[in-house]
């Protein structure tokens, strides 16, 4: 009994590492997408009921603070409309400075939408190799820089993101409303925040600054990334640090769009 | 084959961690039932509980079955010479199991994720220590 048990262990364990060469290989693609189909299906009911969740939960915890939210916006509403007229010329404004800045995608791009079935330390998406996504390929949400294709599935695909651990982004930093590029330097996650870093205290980064990726190690030039939250205190390092926030929460996403050609 | 419906909750696990969950409640899952059940459905429930779990992580398939089935397997060898029910030890054996698949799947010690797990199955051991020893007391 006990030797058939071992028996059967190492069966099994052969076979993983079997399983393992033959999908190393692809030579069982087909079988392999086959099975994720469904799961894929589920995955992306559980990933849109855990956003619904997130929402119906922030919403009560809210209501309270709305009610009283209420009396005072309706106040403001009045103040509001008097300001409309103004509002309308800097939304002008705002527009073209977006433009400028926000490094708007060329026309020639195309896009595949994606819908976002997993978060975790990378993103997955429903498309994949049967789509024509490729490994290196650009995924974005507007013009922000979501990820790029490291792992590729028959029927879905793995990014990694400016959070994924270990990731270290090469990116400009751009000052709204300025010209050319402020400074130099590389984004890492740390700890769940993204920390910009090497960047020589020669150079001036504020809080508000754009920062864009940079164009080596095979990411794209000027995809918006985020915007500086916090330049941390000088210290004797030749490099200053700062914090950054996301322009988008990647948790939240449910439509990303793969750069199929450029 | 009751054993066999261990396998419903580990999809649904492999589904959560695949769609958001960072913990990892499959091994988590993998880890209880090796120490529970002594047969040999333990490698079998691992083998598939890996399975799941890469087709739901989107990983190479076979690659968590490997690492369960190793996990299980050294379960067994503890087990038997050791008192395997020990909270310290379920606790120890699951921050490690989880630390070493961190390292493996996603390439860093995810060190939160690991401790909490291992936390987990600390309440885990001392709740079946607690019926344990309650359903021992029973059979004398």
């Amino acid at each position: 009994m006990r030797r058939k048990k071992w028996t059967l262990f190492l069966f099994l364990f052969l076979l993983s590492g079997l399983l393992l060469f033959l999908d190393k290989k692809k030579i069982i693609k087909k079988p392999k997408e086959f099975l994720e189909r469904p799961i894929l299906k589920y995955e992306e009911k559980v990933y849109g009921l855990k956003i619904w969740g997130e929402e119906q939960i922030r919403l009560i915890f809210r209501v309270k603070a709305l009610e009283k939210e209420f009396g005072r916006l309706q106040l403001e509403l009045q103040r509001l409309a008097f300001d409309q007229n103004q509002l309308s010329s800097c939304l002008e404004e705002n527009e073209r400075m977006r433009k400028l800045l926000g490094a708007p995608l060329p026309a020639k791009w195309k896009f595949l939408p994606a819908k976002v079935i997993g978060y975790g330390e990378k993103i997955r998406i429903d498309k994949g190799e049967k789509d024509g996504v490729k490994k290196g390929m650009i995924v974005v949400s507007e013009n922000i820089l979501v990820g790029r294709v490291v792992e590729l599935g028959e029927g879905s695909s793995l990014l990694e993101t400016p959070l994924t651990p270990k990731i270290s982004l090469p990116v400009v930093i751009k000052r709204p409303g300025g010209k050319g590029i402020q400074a130099r330097g590389i984004l890492k996650p740390v700890g769940g925040n993204l920390i910009l870093s090497e960047v020589l205290q020669s150079e001036d980064i504020q809080k508000g600054d754009l920062v864009v990726s940079g164009g080596d190690e095979n990411w794209p030039v000027d995809l918006l990334i985020g915007q500086i939250s916090d330049v941390l205190p000088k210290s004797a390092e030749i490099y200053q640090k700062a914090r950054v926030n996301l322009l988008v929460e990647y948790d939240k996403l449910r439509i990303v769009f793969v750069v199929i050609s450029k | 084959m009751t054993n066999y419906l261990i396998l419903f909750p580990i999809f649904f696990f492999a589904l959560l961690q695949g769609a958001f969950l960072p913990l990892n409640l499959v091994l988590f899952t993998v880890i209880f039932f090796a120490v529970l059940v002594e047969t040999q459905r333990v490698f079998l429930v691992a083998f598939l509980a890996g399975l799941f779990l890469d087709l739901g992580k989107g990983a190479p398939l076979g690659a968590s079955s490997a690492y369960f089935l190793a996990l299980s397997g050294l379960l067994r060898l503890y087990a038997s010479k050791f008192n395997s029910h020990q909270p310290l030890f379920l606790a120890g054996i699951s921050t490690l199991g989880a630390l070493f698949w961190s390292k493996f799947f996603q390439g860093y010690w995810d060190w939160r994720q690991s401790l909490i797990l291992g936390l987990f199955a600390f309440i885990g051991g001392l709740i079946l220590k607690t019926f344990w020893i309650s359903s021992e007391k029973i059979k004398v």
